[in-house]
């Protein structure tokens, strides 16, 4: 029996030990089964191909409605889009069947005529689940700005950027016989209009801030000055300013209610601001700048001061901060030549033009850092920048010799660039107006 | 013997021997045990890397397990003699002379007293020879002029012309220079030389890391490699935004569970994370596994 006894034990012991090791074995395969994390960068990108799917009668308008939306949306070149026009709804195995063909997205168009308004609802093709929707009322008389205001409500929900297709685009022409033209287009240069005419030359236009009255203020030659003008799109002219010298370069604030000018009136050009006067307890022109250069282009920032361009100090135009409050100013730029500023309140950089290597080219400076980053490199000169309402494109003048001058946007989102006036045209000073809740057009 | 009093082995020899067997094989399962576990514990394993995507500088990285010895000469690629072994060619390293041919700042001090200025040691015959001694100083120091001239004349001229081969031998152009001051350079860039040499090898860098941080770093790499065949960004999306998914595979590799962790707030960025997650084919290392990925533009 002791033997016996002795054996059992053993085993006991050996059976403990081993199931002891099991156990460690165990936990080890547990430890393996933890989780891993992973960080992944990409390395390559590629548009979103999607299939548009208008549902309902194709008339004349849903088409301009349609082509609109796809328009806007190719101009992000974020998006390459096909359009099918059907009239009923395809089912949950059709739009999966859209995958096999390459679409990532379906976007299903419908336009609800007791509502007077378009909806679009966005389905992924792998699960056709719905992922978005939107509606859109019928504001204006312009089809092509009911598109547009749909491709803005996309192009929000899907990539958070700000809507800008419902803005509209002015500039300036010189054509062969000297005459001047001040144009107003779609965001993107097309369905030109003119606004003005005139023999004497016309330039420096821009828009104001206002989003229920649009004008377009622009400066004219005269006999004996250059008056500031303000035109509304019924084509009415007003004249703005009309000191001796140059009236030039309006400047308006984020609410639209300060303006900031230049004049030439005492000599130089100076900046004046236009608004009321607390000292003299009276509306009227107050001189911010008071120096033996020319100051011009200015550009409000969001906390009502205000960056020009200037050449009192070096000789050349530098960029310069004015504090308005501390009565101040700081220059902000080095180096070579930079004119053209213009301040963005979406993404709080300031785009101008900088001489780098005989060529002018386009650069971004960040109040915060304080430090400036060249955005293009390319053999062409590039002056008169403009944001647009969006702050992710920059509109600019690419002059390429002496006669050739186009207008052209540039992408912060993807690099490209696009031209935005035709080749036979002379254009110049460029302007993005705000977003309009209608699209307006020229009367 | 009456019967109570004999044993269970008379009358089950059978039961005996399986007790017996029982108790070998349990003996022996114990030695393995033992020797698997604790004799070979630190056995060293040498695993090879291609780390280079993700070491900012590019060099070829050696992994080594925390219990090994750091390497020796031979054993660094991409020295001279691990070049002599059929391994990867050697870096050019800093060419270096001979310690033979080494001159310390000693010797130089040493030529500068050897040099002929003998009435400056005969101190007996300084009272004769001071009359003299002005002049012959002059001469000297005229001597010293011309040749320094003389010198600087020669360097000019051979730096013209040797304008490229400074840049690949250093240590001869310096030479050339000034004589009394090369040798100082001399010593100065043999000691960094010789530095760089004893510590890493040009091009070479050394991560240690466990067995465990290995087997992750090498999955890792397998699911980055599987995720980017498929993954595409669109167009647009800003630097900052990032989407973390939790995804937890079956042990057949078909994904069971996939939690957006935290998204980018941008829905197409999303739905193209998403969109990958159902194209994408996991490693068999990945199976029955829950990962953590996060997709960066």
């Amino acid at each position: 029996m002791n033997k016996i006894k002795r054996h059992i034990a053993v085993v006991a012991v050996g059976a403990f030990f081993l199931s002891g090791m099991k156990a460690e074995s165990h936990l080890h395969d547990a430890k393996e089964k933890r989780d891993y994390a992973v960080e992944i960068d990409a390395r390559k990108s590629k548009p979103i191909h999607m299939k548009l799917v208008a549902l309902g009668e194709k008339t004349s308008n849903y088409e301009a409605v349609c082509e609109a939306f796809v328009r806007a949306l190719l101009y992000t070149d974020q998006f390459t889009v096909d359009v099918e026009y059907k009239n009923e709804k395809p089912k949950k195995q059709e739009v999966q069947e859209y995958k096999k063909s390459g679409y990532s997205w379906v976007v299903f168009l419908d336009h609800n005529t007791h509502e007077h308004s378009y909806e679009w609802r966005l389905y992924d093709t792998a699960k056709a689940v719905m992922q978005k929707g939107f509606r859109v009322p019928q504001e204006g008389k312009v089809s092509r700005g009911w598109g547009y205001a749909l491709a803005d409500s996309f192009i929000s929900a899907t990539t958070n950027n700000k809507p800008f297709a419902c803005s509209k685009l002015a500039y300036c022409e010189t054509t062969k016989k000297g005459e001047s033209i001040v144009w107003v287009a779609d965001f993107d240069g097309s369905h030109e209009q003119i606004l003005s005419r005139s023999k004497r030359q016309i330039l420096a236009s821009s828009w104001n801030r206002d989003p229920e009255n649009p004008l377009v203020m622009y400066s004219k030659y005269t006999s004996c000055n250059i008056q500031l003008i303000s035109c509304s799109l019924d084509k009415s002219e007003v004249v703005a300013s009309s000191f001796d010298g140059l009236n030039m370069q309006p400047a308006f604030s984020q609410d639209g209610k300060e303006v900031v000018v230049c004049l030439s009136r005492d000599g130089s050009s100076q900046l004046y601001h236009y608004g009321f006067n607390k000292k003299l307890n009276k509306v009227g022109y107050t001189r911010l700048t008071y120096n033996a250069g020319n100051n011009f282009g200015p550009t409000f920032l969001d906390n009502g001061d205000l960056v020009f361009c200037s050449d009192f100090e070096l000789g050349k135009p530098h960029l310069y901060y004015l504090d308005r409050k501390a009565d101040a100013i700081e220059r902000l730029t080095e180096g070579n030549s930079c004119t053209s500023a213009q301040y963005s309140s979406l993404n709080g950089k300031i785009v101008y033009s900088k001489m780098v290597e005989g060529t002018m080219q386009l650069f971004l400076y960040d109040l915060d850092n304080k430090k400036e980053k060249q955005v293009t490199f390319d053999p062409v000169h590039k002056q008169e920048c403009a944001w647009s309402a969006c702050g992710n494109y920059i509109a600019y003048v690419a002059q390429d010799g002496d006669k050739t001058k186009r207008i052209m946007a540039h992408s912060l989102l993807t690099g490209k660039k696009k031209y935005l006036t035709p080749a036979d045209k002379v254009c110049s000073y460029p302007s993005w107006s705000t977003v309009y809740s209608s699209l307006p057009i020229v009367a | 013997m009456l019967l109570w009093q004999r044993r269970n082995s008379d009358f089950f020899p059978r039961t005996i021997f399986i007790q017996r067997y029982f108790l070998g094989s349990v003996v022996c399962h114990f030695i393995v045990i033992f020797a698997l576990f604790f004799l070979n514990k630190d056995k060293q394993h040498d695993f090879f890397l291609d780390l280079s995507k993700n070491v900012p500088s590019m060099a070829q990285v050696r992994l080594l397990p925390l219990s090994m010895a750091k390497p020796t000469g031979s054993q660094v690629i991409g020295s001279k003699k691990s070049a002599k072994k059929g391994k990867l060619p050697a870096v050019p390293l800093v060419k270096r002379k001979n310690k033979t041919s080494v001159k310390p700042l000693t010797t130089v001090m040493q030529q500068k007293k050897n040099a002929p200025v003998k009435k400056i040691k005969d101190a007996k015959s300084k009272k004769k020879i001071v009359s003299k001694a002005t002049d012959l100083k002059k001469k000297n120091k005229a001597a010293e002029i011309k040749d320094n001239k003389q010198d600087q004349i020669e360097l000019i001229n051979k730096e013209d012309k040797q304008v490229e081969k400074i840049v690949e031998k250093p240590q001869e152009v310096v030479e050339k220079e000034k004589p009394h001051e090369i040798i100082q350079e001399k010593v100065v860039i043999e000691e960094s030389g010789g530095s760089a040499l004893s510590s890493t090898a040009e091009g070479q860098e050394y991560l240690y890391l466990t067995k465990h941080e290995l087997e992750a770093f090498t999955v890792g790499q397998k699911l980055r490699d599987c995720l980017f065949d498929v993954w595409t960004v669109p167009l647009g999306v800003p630097s900052s935004a990032a989407c973390e998914v939790a995804i937890t595979i079956g042990w057949d590799g078909v994904i069971l569970a996939t939690d957006f962790v935290k998204k980018s707030g941008i829905l197409m960025y999303d739905l193209s994370v998403q969109e990958t997650l159902e194209q994408v084919h996991f490693p068999h290392e990945m199976w029955g596994k829950q990962i953590t990925v996060v997709f960066k533009p």
